[in-house]
């Protein structure tokens, strides 16, 4: 409140109070206001308070008033205010002490909070009154002040016209709303003259410290002295804030255009006020129109500010500023909006389960986060197209139909789309998730907004910029990802789109028209480009062609599949690899031109940076479309440059896991697609990498969301269609994971590899650089996976192209030594070569007489003929038994300590010169013996054969696939499984890297043949068949070791578990009992809680490494 | 009503420091323009002058004029009492018989309060009128300081000796004599070690070492020192602060003998 006395004082602060006291005394007639200051002082002037009690009603008013002034409007309730009144109404100085009750009473304060929400229309008519009675200094004010006093508060104009935004700055027709308080305790660091009077308009001064630059960083200044209170009607410093108080405004007195800062003085306990002495006083925040206007460039769309590395670090203060402020009056952001319906459960669930776990985003995040993606509301909105028959021979699912829909609308091709299909428009344009929602809170001074859409406002917290419009991100771009969950026929749907809209009508239309190259743009993609000449743009638009890059496993799958889905002759399909087109350029710019150009990422990665003019980017094609598009997940790879690089008007990525390992695997799909902004990496790592990192999940999600959102379309097989049924129904899985025990000798080599893995381990752990060695200890352990797999395997390591250490060779050479039990004398080596082939000569002879097929017979059991060949054990002195059976009987023997002779000739044997027969290189030179050692049969194996035995004894014709990652395994199976098993009813294929591109196909199409008489087994390596194949002709698979990561296991198994499956998938799975594999298992377990994605830092997954490696030798 | 907020309250330490040793009390003259100060030694040889500008301040404000006069000991008993890095507001009445001193802490929620008796001295204050000298050197502070204070060990006067290209330092006393010579150089990159000379007419005067041991008390005040002298007058010393300058004048020895 203005003094008019002011200049007639003589303001001496060491004077006695009296002085100024009676000068409030004759000021008390003019202002209501004062008389609350006056009764606050405890002197004693009866005779005011006795003229008060003359008119108590009109104390109570006054009452009220003065306490509104106090404690802010919206702070409390008529009911508080009742409960004040009646408590201290009448005492003397009644006002303070309600005030600081008030303030004490933190109960209170927070119950009035909730209740502020909801000013008793009494009361605000009160005080309306009242204010007008009392306004004669309001006549500085124009009558038609009305309109502006909706946006501000009028008890600031009223009181402090001069300081008042809103009448200073009409003319201009500006205006400022109110966001909020902040109550605060300064304390004074100037003597005051008088007593400053409650409710004062206060004012901050901030000083500028000489040696700080604006803009840098406070984290480490301290503000509180920077900021001063200041009593705006003699213009001297009062006091200082607290710190953190300090902090907030001090960056913000910056911006006083925008964001004005009203403090008022709450209580006063009648004295001036001395140095150290509390203040208390309420911030009243206001937004002007100021802060509204938009800044030039200001926009997510500013170049130079992205380019700059995001860190233009005036906005990013003043952001800075402007989000803490928001802090402090705790405006939280609205949601309800009905398309954002989602995100706020979504945000609640992140925030909440990072709060609780600090630790990376764990699988249950990454649930949420497709769970959004995959967005179940689409589902039901989404109108089905139906394909036209005469192009597409296929029938679609009911979601696929959908996702035909969905994709035209992405290509904003609504000619093809079916009527009503057309109606339900896709909105694109989602809300900018930088911008947040806020409602205007209520100001119980200041009229209810009028409109609806008067009470929201939207703030980017991020950049400090606000609107009164909803910010929106329009995606411009013509594509998008089809992210269905692996079997869900997401090829059919793209072809589906192909087959639909197989060219650029519009363009044709186009060339048709005018016959000459059109300088308009033919959609924003294309000039999105580097082209520079339009002329040139049109010279190279292959507007008939869609070219489909796919993993090569996949590259015939996906033309035979067109020429299945494809009816219209006219279209062909070419697949464009290994050099069988040789001018792509003039061949797809042509007349001729191909629908469907079909290539690997290789090619295009080989042809990436050559200086051409007739490959495939000399060419803008009309659509590309990315099979398995995560290939391109890092952004660094020359793969992913080079399909970045490619040039086309619609652009589209199919995957079933778009994000694999991190949320940046997301970036290059973005960028791919060119998604602005957020294809630039700065706005990419500023918004989505950075707040990762930080552990702000909750914001990466939120902007992710809202940039996927419009682009992404994925359903799971377990969503349920419009009608609630699932979307696909497939076979029941099974998979058993079948525990195996290692055969004696293979558990010696076993514990050795062992012994030797765990104590470099050990070492590696004691030292501190295990994961320096860990290349050595990665051997170590394939060592040990290999053991229970084969020991051959052993052998043929340096195959696997692992690097190759001295010692695994040395090891290597010990493998015999280890396997030859310790307690026999006579080595292996007891049977020299040349023995052998005397051995082998003389068995020859023996069995001379039955050519080909000998039958021998088993002295024990005596039977006839043993079968297989491969159970036929034959002693030193050429005597055949079963091997059971001879097994049995040195077991029998060796227990009983008794010498083991020859059950039928009586000569000495021993284990170790068992000799087994060797399938016959060729016919003539008949059977050779070899030890029955070297020639052993591993564990899984056997327990293959077992399986296998069985499927051929009851379901003939099955087609099994059997999966392991090391290809040199398969090599082994597939020479035990066809000595074990008979030729002409099990039919052996193997499909490993090895193979070229033909071989694949045409084992393939053998392995896809159904032949009821026997059974075709598919050797399939985990690391080459396990992507994009459809096998779902086969129904049993078995899985010979054990992959880390689990998800790998699963696409492996989803070849054969997808659509098209007609009956119950069994996988079995081999695990060797109490071994290195049974680990993995508990690691692959342990992985499928946290997800594969966590993996949020080097040092985290460092450390992950180490607890992974040592769970291994637990 | 005074209010004069120094940023640091080093700054006004060291002013004060600068003179106290010459002079025990002092009437601080504070007007719109600023604070000024003036004083002459007991021996009535060397006189001090002071003067710090508004914009020295981080803020301030004087209502009226107001003379404050100060015990130096005293004063600077209090100054040392705030660190340097503080705030320091100094606050009095419009005719205060004492002066309030406020140190703030930047770092924390720390303030401090003093208050001085102010006494009443007589003295008169003189207005100085621009002098015409005869030479102008501006040099080091440090280098000027290290000279007078080697010089004044052979001697208790100090022969300054300026020519046209040359500043000689001289002093002969019982134990031996010595010299210093200085030769005016530029130094661009860094202008404050630069030493200048400008002269109409070569003058030698001979200063007394106590006093100029006095005055090199300023150098804390400022990297550089500017002295005029004139055959005529006496001699000036100034040391220049961000926006004022503390001068000492010093009346020449003569020899008896001329």
């Amino acid at each position: 409140m203005t003094q008019p006395q002011k200049a007639d004082e003589k303001p001496r602060f060491f004077r006695d109070e009296d002085e100024s006291v009676i000068n409030l005394n004759e000021s008390r007639s003019l202002f209501v206001q004062d008389e609350a200051d006056d009764s606050d002082d405890g002197q004693g002037h009866v005779e005011s308070s006795s003229e008060v009690s003359s008119n108590t009603s009109n104390h109570k008013e006054r009452f009220f008033e003065s306490l509104k002034e106090i404690l802010g409007e919206n702070m409390i309730s008529s009911s508080q205010l009742h409960t004040l009144w009646s408590s201290y109404g009448l005492l003397k100085d009644g006002i303070s002490i309600a005030a600081d009750k008030f303030f004490e009473d933190k109960e209170l304060l927070s119950k009035s909070k909730t209740e502020s929400k909801m000013p008793a229309g009494d009361n605000i008519e009160v005080i309306d009154l009242s204010d007008e009675e009392n306004d004669d200094e309001l006549s500085i004010l124009p009558s038609s002040s009305q309109l502006s006093q909706l946006f501000t508060n009028k008890r600031t104009s009223t009181q402090a016209g001069l300081e008042s935004p809103m009448s200073s700055d009409k003319g201009r027709n500006r205006w400022s709303r109110y966001i909020g308080s902040i109550h605060t305790m300064g304390f004074a660091t100037r003597p005051t003259v008088k007593p400053v009077p409650i409710g004062s308009r206060l004012g901050f001064k901030k000083s500028v410290p000489k040696d700080l630059p604006l803009g840098k960083s406070l984290q480490h200044q301290h503000c509180s002295h920077l900021v001063r209170l200041i009593d705006t009607s003699q213009d001297r410093e009062l006091g200082r804030m607290p710190e953190d108080v300090a902090r907030i405004l001090y960056p913000l007195l910056d911006y006083s255009e925008q964001v004005s800062l009203e403090p008022y003085l709450l209580i006063n306990n009648g004295k001036r006020f001395s140095v150290g002495d509390n203040i208390y006083i309420r911030i009243d925040c206001y937004l002007t129109s100021q802060a509204f206007v938009r800044i030039e460039g200001g926009s997510i769309l500013n170049k130079s500010f992205i380019n700059d590395h995001g860190m233009d670090t005036r906005q990013l203060h003043r952001a800075g500023a402007i989000m803490a402020l928001f802090d402090a009056i705790n405006i939280q952001p609205v949601y309800g909006d009905t398309k954002n319906e989602m995100i706020p459960n979504y945000q609640e669930n992140t925030v909440s389960s990072s709060q609780f776990q600090d630790e990376a985003l764990n699988i249950n995040q990454l649930k949420s986060f497709y769970r959004i993606t995959q967005s179940a509301a689409s589902l039901q909105n989404l109108p089905e197209t139906t394909p036209d028959e005469s192009l597409f021979k296929l029938q679609l699912r009911r979601y696929q139909k959908q996702s035909l829909s969905w994709m035209l609308k992405r290509e904003y091709e609504y000619s093809h789309l079916s009527e009503k299909a057309a109606e339900v428009s896709i909105d694109g344009n989602s809300m900018n998730p930088l911008w947040k929602k806020f409602r205007w809170p209520s100001n119980s001074k200041q009229g209810t907004p009028n409109h609806e859409d008067d009470c929201f406002f939207y703030a980017n917290l991020y950049t400090g910029e606000f609107s009164i419009e909803k910010p929106v991100i329009k995606t411009i771009i013509n594509g998008g990802i089809l992210a269905d969950e692996m079997g869900l026929g997401k090829t059919i749907s793209a072809l589906a789109l192909i087959c639909t809209a197989s060219y650029d009508e519009a363009h044709e239309k186009k060339i048709e028209s005018t016959k000459k190259p059109s300088m308009k743009e033919m959609s924003s993609q294309v000039d999105s480009s580097p082209l520079r000449h339009s002329q040139h743009k049109h010279d190279t638009y292959a507007y008939r062609t869609t070219l489909i890059v796919v993993p090569m496993s996949l590259l015939n799958q996906w033309q035979s599949e067109f020429e299945k889905a494809n009816k219209d002759l006219k279209k062909r399909c070419e697949i464009y690899y290994g050099n069988n087109i040789k001018d792509l350029r003039a061949y797809v710019l042509g007349p001729n031109a191909p629908s469907v150009i079909i290539t690997t990422y290789g090619i295009i990665q080989s042809e990436y940076g050559r200086t051409s003019t007739s490959g495939l980017f000399n060419v803008v094609f009309f659509r590309i479309i990315l099979d398995e598009g995560h290939t391109i997940r890092n952004r660094s790879t020359r793969t992913s440059k080079a399909v970045i690089a490619l040039r086309s008007s619609r652009k589209w990525i199919l995957t079933g896991t778009p994000i694999i390992n991190r949320l940046d695997d997301l970036f290059s799909l973005v960028q791919f697609l060119n998604l602005e902004p957020w294809s630039h990496i700065n706005y990419w790592k500023r918004y989505v990498s950075v707040p990762f990192e930080k552990g702000n999940y909750a914001q990466a999600f939120d902007v992710i969301n809202a940039v996927l959102e419009p682009v992404l379309l994925r359903r799971t097989k377990n969503m349920k269609d419009v009608d609630g049924k699932p979307l696909v129904s497939l076979p029941p899985k099974e998979v058993i994971v079948e525990k195996l025990q290692l055969s004696s000798s293979e558990k010696r080599v076993y514990q050795s590899m062992l012994e030797d893995a765990e104590n470099s381990v050990k070492e590696g752990l004691a030292k501190g650089d295990l994961l320096k060695n860990y290349t050595n200890i990665l051997v170590h352990i394939l060592r040990l996976r290999q053991v229970c797999c084969h020991l051959d395997l052993l052998k043929k390591t340096p195959d696997l192209g692992d690097p190759d250490l001295e010692d695994l060779e040395n090891s290597t050479q010990n493998i015999s030594s280890i396997l030859m039990p310790k307690n026999i004398k006579s080595p292996k080596s007891s049977i020299s070569q040349d023995k052998l082939d005397a051995l082998s000569a003389n068995f020859r002879d023996i069995h001379s007489a039955s050519e080909q097929l000998p039958s021998f017979e088993c002295a024990i059991c005596t039977t006839e003929c043993i079968e297989p060949l491969s159970a036929v054990s034959i002693t030193e002195c050429l005597h055949t038994f079963c091997e059971p059976c001879l097994a049995e009987y040195i077991e029998f023997q060796q227990n009983k300590k008794l010498s083991i002779n020859c059950p039928y000739c009586r000569m000495p044997i021993s284990e170790a010169n068992v000799l087994k027969l060797k399938e016959p290189i060729d016919a003539e030179r008949g059977y050779e013996l070899i030890s029955f050692h070297s020639h052993f049969q591993s564990t899984k194996i056997k327990a293959l054969l077992r399986h296998l035995k069985q499927i051929q004894e009851t379901s003939p014709g099955e087609q099994i696939i059997v999966f392991s990652q090391f290809s040199s395994f398969l090599d082994i199976l597939e020479i035990e499984l066809r000595s074990h098993l008979p030729r002409d009813q099990v039919i052996i294929y193997k499909f490993d890297g090895r193979l070229d591109m033909k071989e694949r196909t045409r084992i393939l199409e053998q392995f896809h043949d159904k032949d009821l008489s026997c059974i075709k087994l598919l050797l399939l390596s985990l690391k080459t068949g396990g992507v994009g194949l459809n096998l779902t002709c086969a129904s049993r698979a078995f899985m010979m070791d054990p992959w880390w990561s689990p998800g790998m296991e699963d696409q492996a198994i989803d070849r054969i578990h997808r659509i098209g499956q007609q009956q119950t998938v069994k996988v079995v799975r081999f695990i060797i009992d109490n071994s290195v594999e049974e680990k993995m298992l508990r690691i692959q377990e342990r992985k499928r809680m946290l997800g594969d994605i966590v993996e949020g830092d080097e040092a985290e997954r460092r450390q992950k490494r180490i607890e992974e490696i040592q769970m291994l030798f637990q | 009503m005074l209010e004069a907020k120094f940023t640091e309250a080093g700054l006004f330490k060291r002013i004060i420091d600068s003179f106290r040793d010459c002079v025990q009390l002092i009437n601080f003259n504070c007007s719109e323009k600023g604070i000024a100060a003036q004083a002459v030694d007991d021996s009535r040889v060397l006189l001090v002058s002071l003067s710090i500008n508004v914009e020295a301040f981080e803020e301030f404000r004087a209502d009226r004029n107001v003379v404050l006069g100060c015990d130096l000991t005293n004063l600077s008993k209090i100054l040392r009492c705030g660190n340097n890095s503080d705030n320091l507001t100094l606050i009095a009445e419009d005719s205060p018989d004492s002066i309030l001193i406020l140190f703030e802490d930047t770092k924390r929620d720390r303030v401090s309060e003093y208050s001085l008796k102010l006494m009443e001295i007589e003295t008169d204050f003189l207005e100085i009128s621009d002098m015409k000298y005869e030479s102008y050197i501006t040099m080091p502070s440090a280098d000027f300081a290290k000279t007078v204070r080697d010089l004044s060990q052979l001697s208790d006067s100090i022969n300054i000796l300026v020519t046209k290209d040359t500043i000689k330092f001289a002093a002969e006393g019982d134990i031996g004599s010595g010299s210093i010579v200085v030769k005016p150089f530029t130094d661009l990159d860094h202008p404050e070690s630069s030493i200048k000379v400008t002269i109409e007419k070569p003058v030698d005067l001979r200063f007394g070492a106590k006093y100029l041991n006095d005055i090199i008390k300023g150098s804390s005040l400022s990297d550089t020192i500017t002295i005029k002298l004139s055959e005529e007058a006496p001699a000036l010393f100034q040391f220049d602060i961000s926006s004022g300058n503390l001068q000492f004048y010093l009346a020449p020895k003569f020899d008896e003998e001329e």
